[in-house]
């Protein structure tokens, strides 16, 4: 009896494994997807740049999933050293001066796309034709924005919300709009981000703009910290705030240091920003870019992004942005998908948006809070 | 004497010709870099582009933003605060580690090269967490007596930014000076103290007045790197809203959204220019009347040590507390904070979780990209080409006779009034576009030309200062006696400015070490350094591992200068007089 069970075990676990790969090893690329596995297997290896989180065994462990599904063996070296600006222009640069760029794969937020620049250094890959086979079935069609001046793959979502100490606040003690981030009770105790741009998004996304310029002035006025998202992180880690503004792979990255932290939407809306994942124009391996980006934005990508340096995806469920997301949504808060909303895109064109960051720029740096 | 005539009848050619061959050749570089950040600050859009049209336009957005004024007032007080705390605690140093038989030389002068190792942020986190208003270990002292809900003191204004910055600094301004008081002739102490002046005054009179022009043109320094320090504003000014030239630069640089805006940038880079041409003015005064105060002749030149008697205990204390300030608080949060999970307060809680975790990662961060193998490729050659190229500078515009050799010593400092980002702007295009000729682009060349163009004007200054202490006569009976250029360079200046070059060679070693703007800008997979590892680290606000590297660096750091103090005992004795 105990043999058959033990046959029986093997049997099921067997095809548990040899269901996957037999499914894999009967998947035929098409004609574009096998161009590009060929032109990856030529060139070998590739420069990425994921997060300084990721480290080379992980690496590793991404150029092993890629060999497993379409048979190319990788050699990957991250390359990341500065801000999405410091590297498209260094990209930009390369480019123009007809120097092989430094990266071949470069991603940023959503709203990178809309610059000249930007587009100036994406390779055009029709990312469509790519995904009609077998071996990248799984990938959601939802992540190739089309929309955007620069079609791309996104292998992940932020959102730029509230990271807070647990051990400090409750939940629902935690302020989540500018007018609570002026409440004299949290006086010093807020972390506002550095970064213009919020303004006209937070408008955009509230569709009020006297409600978040009033708001954001008068938070100005209750002795917050300014800083960028890393530098709030560590001071809320620290304890010197107790609420900060942040990008929301970063709650994941403070949780595992660690510290007490938790996480709550502005003005209870999710806007979830893709990013803007690109090959770029005229790198050195950019059949290996594109088979890399076409895993990362698999489920399988998803949750090595996510296990490796928490990066949200809210496309495939169990992710924790999806998750967090649907939760929101559950208690009736607001989604947007701002990778496939046309009056985003118009929005971001517009002058009026131009203008309402050169505003809340001045009211940041000029000292014109008081 | 057959070279004394070569040298009149043929001018500037003579056997010096390979120094000034280095000298103008650096000098054309310069020139050629400050005409292209020139180019960047006169056009529209990102890459410097010959053939754009010049505008004023981001001249006109800077300078008739009425906050510019408020943020040159800033920076103008913080240099000047600065300059100030480097001079306060510098000079005296300077004089009682070179003049004075106060013990433990060897130790302070290890920890004044150490303190460089640490990333200056860690420093301004340590004061944070010192004097943060809520939660500074201090204030909480305080509050144990006095409640209160925000703490006496805070570590967010103008003060303790300048203060900060000119901690940093001293060691800077003690390096430029040390030469200076080092190679003093003794003899003139005596005799004032023959005379019945006190120990004071013949510090005040005597001393002081041969090494002024050493201190003034180390004075000039300093403000000029005081006012264009990036990470202690950052950290302590930006948060607060008070902003300097080099802070505001950098949100132009890097914004959340947008193209960097170079031109914006090197606007209120080029601002920098005003003071530096002012300063320049007066320090080209002080330089020509140098020869007044040069000491070391051929006439009994012997260094002496000033005994300090029952004051060593009060020197010893000044000096304790500089490090207290510089180096022990600083270092102790930083091994604190390399071995918790994220930067925190210390509690109970927090020792429960200490762990080698941070240099586990560290280690490996290092290891796995080459970057400390590029770094010490970087520190050695930056430092050998800096006091190469400086001294081939500083022969010319001090010994030569060559027309117009002033104007080549402001060109020499003209680096020190570029901002490092458009220098590296400036570089990075120039490196693009004589890419298929000299491919230096991506490689740790490109960083060893950026760093070390940015440090001429340190390293200039720092032999110029040990230049004019020599008076000339010492060269000129070495060449009546038959001694060519190379002769007397190799057997009479190099000996004596040896000090000067070896501190600038270390110094700029470690400038370079620590130099990540321009390494932002111009490092790829094989030139990453383990400066833009640390950036990198802090920037995803893991600062405990950076604080993990910082610890290592210091020990090994410490390590290998007890080590080559102990194998080269004989020249730091004879030289450093340490």
């Amino acid at each position: 009896m105990k043999k058959n069970e033990g046959l029986l075990a093997i049997l099921v676990i067997s095809l548990i494994f040899l269901f996957p790969a037999l499914s894999y090893s009967a998947s035929k690329p098409n004609d574009a997807l096998a161009k590009v596995i060929e032109g990856a297997k030529a060139e070998g290896e590739a420069i990425v740049r994921i997060h300084p989180e990721v480290d080379n065994s992980e690496l590793a462990e991404l150029a092993s999933a890629i060999e497993k599904i379409f048979g190319v063996k990788l050699k990957l070296t991250q390359n990341y050293v500065g801000s999405p600006t410091a590297e498209m222009s260094k990209l930009y640069m390369e480019v123009k001066t007809g120097v092989t760029p430094h990266l071949d794969i470069m991603w940023a937020s959503v709203r990178q796309p809309f610059l000249e620049e930007y587009q100036a250094i994406t390779e055009k890959i029709d990312w469509h034709a790519l995904l009609d086979n077998d071996l990248t079935r799984d990938i959601n069609p939802n992540l190739i924005k089309d929309a955007w001046p620069v079609p791309t793959l996104s292998w992940g979502d932020a959102t730029y919300d509230i990271v807070y100490r647990t051990d400090k606040l409750s939940f629902d003690e935690v302020p989540n709009t500018y007018a609570g981030f002026a409440d004299p009770k949290f006086r010093g105790r807020i972390g506002i981000a550095e970064y213009s741009s919020e303004i006209p998004l937070r408008v955009f996304r509230t569709g009020d703009k006297e409600l978040i310029f009033s708001g954001f002035k008068a938070a100005l006025k209750n002795d917050p910290m300014i800083g960028r998202y890393g530098d709030l992180v560590a001071r809320l880690e620290m304890g010197e705030i107790w609420v900060a503004q942040t990008v929301s792979h970063r709650v994941g990255l403070a949780r595992s240091h660690g510290a007490p932290v938790g996480y709550k939407y502005m003005y209870d809306i999710a806007a979830i920003d893709p990013y803007s994942s690109i090959v770029v124009k005229n790198c050195a391996h950019p059949n290996a870019a594109t088979l890399i980006l076409l895993y990362l934005s698999s489920p399988d990508g998803a949750k090595w992004a996510e296990r490796t340096w928490y990066a949200g995806n809210s496309h495939y469920p169990r992710n924790w942005l999806y998750e967090s997301v649907k939760e929101l949504k559950e208690k009736g808060g607001k989604v947007m998908d701002l990778g496939s909303m046309k009056e985003y895109i118009d929005f971001m064109n517009s002058d009026e948006r131009k203008k309402m960051q050169d505003e809340a720029n001045a009211i940041l740096v000029s000292g014109k809070r008081k | 004497m057959s070279n004394l005539k070569q040298r009149n009848i043929l001018g500037v050619f003579t056997l010096d010709l390979p120094l000034y061959l280095i000298g103008l050749i650096a000098g054309i570089i310069i020139v050629v870099i400050a005409i292209v950040c020139l180019r960047i600050s006169l056009q529209v859009g990102m890459i410097p582009d010959f053939r754009a049209p010049l505008t004023l336009s981001n001249y006109t957005k800077v300078l008739l933003d009425p906050s510019n004024i408020k943020i040159a007032w800033n920076t103008l007080i913080i240099g000047v605060g600065a300059t100030a705390v480097a001079f306060f605690f510098a000079v005296p140093m300077a004089w009682l580690l070179q003049r004075t038989d106060i013990p433990f030389k060897r130790f302070f002068v290890v920890l004044m090269f150490l303190q460089l190792i640490m990333p200056p942020f860690l420093r301004a986190m340590a004061y944070v967490m010192m004097l943060s208003p809520r939660i500074g270990l201090i204030n909480q002292f305080i509050n144990l007596f006095i409640p209160f809900e925000t703490g006496p003191f805070s570590p967010y204004n103008l003060f303790m930014i300048a203060f900060l910055q000119g901690l940093g600094l001293t060691p800077v301004l003690f390096l430029m000076i040390s030469g200076a008081f080092w190679s003093m002739d003794s003899t003139y102490e005596e005799a004032a103290k023959a005379c019945g002046a006190g120990k004071f005054v013949v510090f005040r009179r005597i001393t002081l007045s041969f090494v002024m022009p050493a201190l003034l043109a180390g004075l000039i320094y300093i403000f000029m790197v005081g006012i264009s320090l990036f990470e202690t504003a950052a950290l302590l000014g930006t948060p607060k809203g008070i902003y300097i030239f080099p802070t505001i630069m950098y949100q132009w640089i890097y914004p959340d959204f947008g193209k960097p805006n170079f031109g914006i940038a090197a606007v209120y880079g080029m601002q920098l220019i005003i003071p530096l041409l002012v300063v320049l003015y007066f320090y080209q005064k002080v330089l020509k009347a140098a020869y007044r105060y040069a000491a070391v002749t051929g006439k009994g030149y012997r260094p002496k040590w000033v005994a300090l008697g029952r004051l060593k205990w009060v020197a010893l204390s000044f000096i304790g507390i500089y490090f207290l300030f510089v180096f022990l608080i600083p270092f102790l949060t930083m091994l604190w904070a390399s071995f918790v999970q994220y930067f925190q307060l210390p509690s109970m809680e927090a020792i429960k979780q200490l762990s080698m975790d941070n240099y586990i990662k560290g280690f490996l961060l290092i290891w796995n990209k080459r970057s400390l193998t590029n770094t010490l490729m970087l520190m050695f050659f930056v430092g050998l080409f800096s006091v190469v190229v400086s001294f081939a500078i500083s022969w010319i515009v001090v010994r030569s006779r060559m027309p117009g050799k002033y104007v080549l010593d402001s060109i020499a400092m003209l680096p020190k009034a570029l901002p490092h980002v458009a220098l590296a702007i400036a570089i990075l295009y120039i490196s693009l576009s004589i890419m298929k000729i000299v491919p230096i682009y991506g490689t740790v060349i490109i960083l060893v030309i950026a760093n070390t163009i940015s440090y001429i004007p340190f390293t200039t200054r720092t032999i110029t200062s040990a230049f004019i202490q020599i008076h000339r006569d010492l060269e000129e009976a070495a060449q009546v006696a038959g001694g060519s250029v190379w002769v007397t360079i190799r057997r009479i200046v190099m000996p004596i400015i040896l000090p000067a070059m070896v501190f600038a060679f270390i110094w700029t070693a470690l400038l370079a070490y620590r130099e990540v703007t321009m390494a932002l800008f111009l490092i790829g997979p094989k030139n990453i350094v383990l400066a833009s590892e640390i950036w990198t680290l802090w920037d995803q606000s893991d600062i405990v591992t950076a604080a993990a590297i910082g610890v290592m660096m210091v020990i090994v750091g410490g390590i290998l200068l007890f080590l080559v103090m102990g194998l080269f005992p004989r020249f730091f004795r004879e030289r450093v007089e340490i």
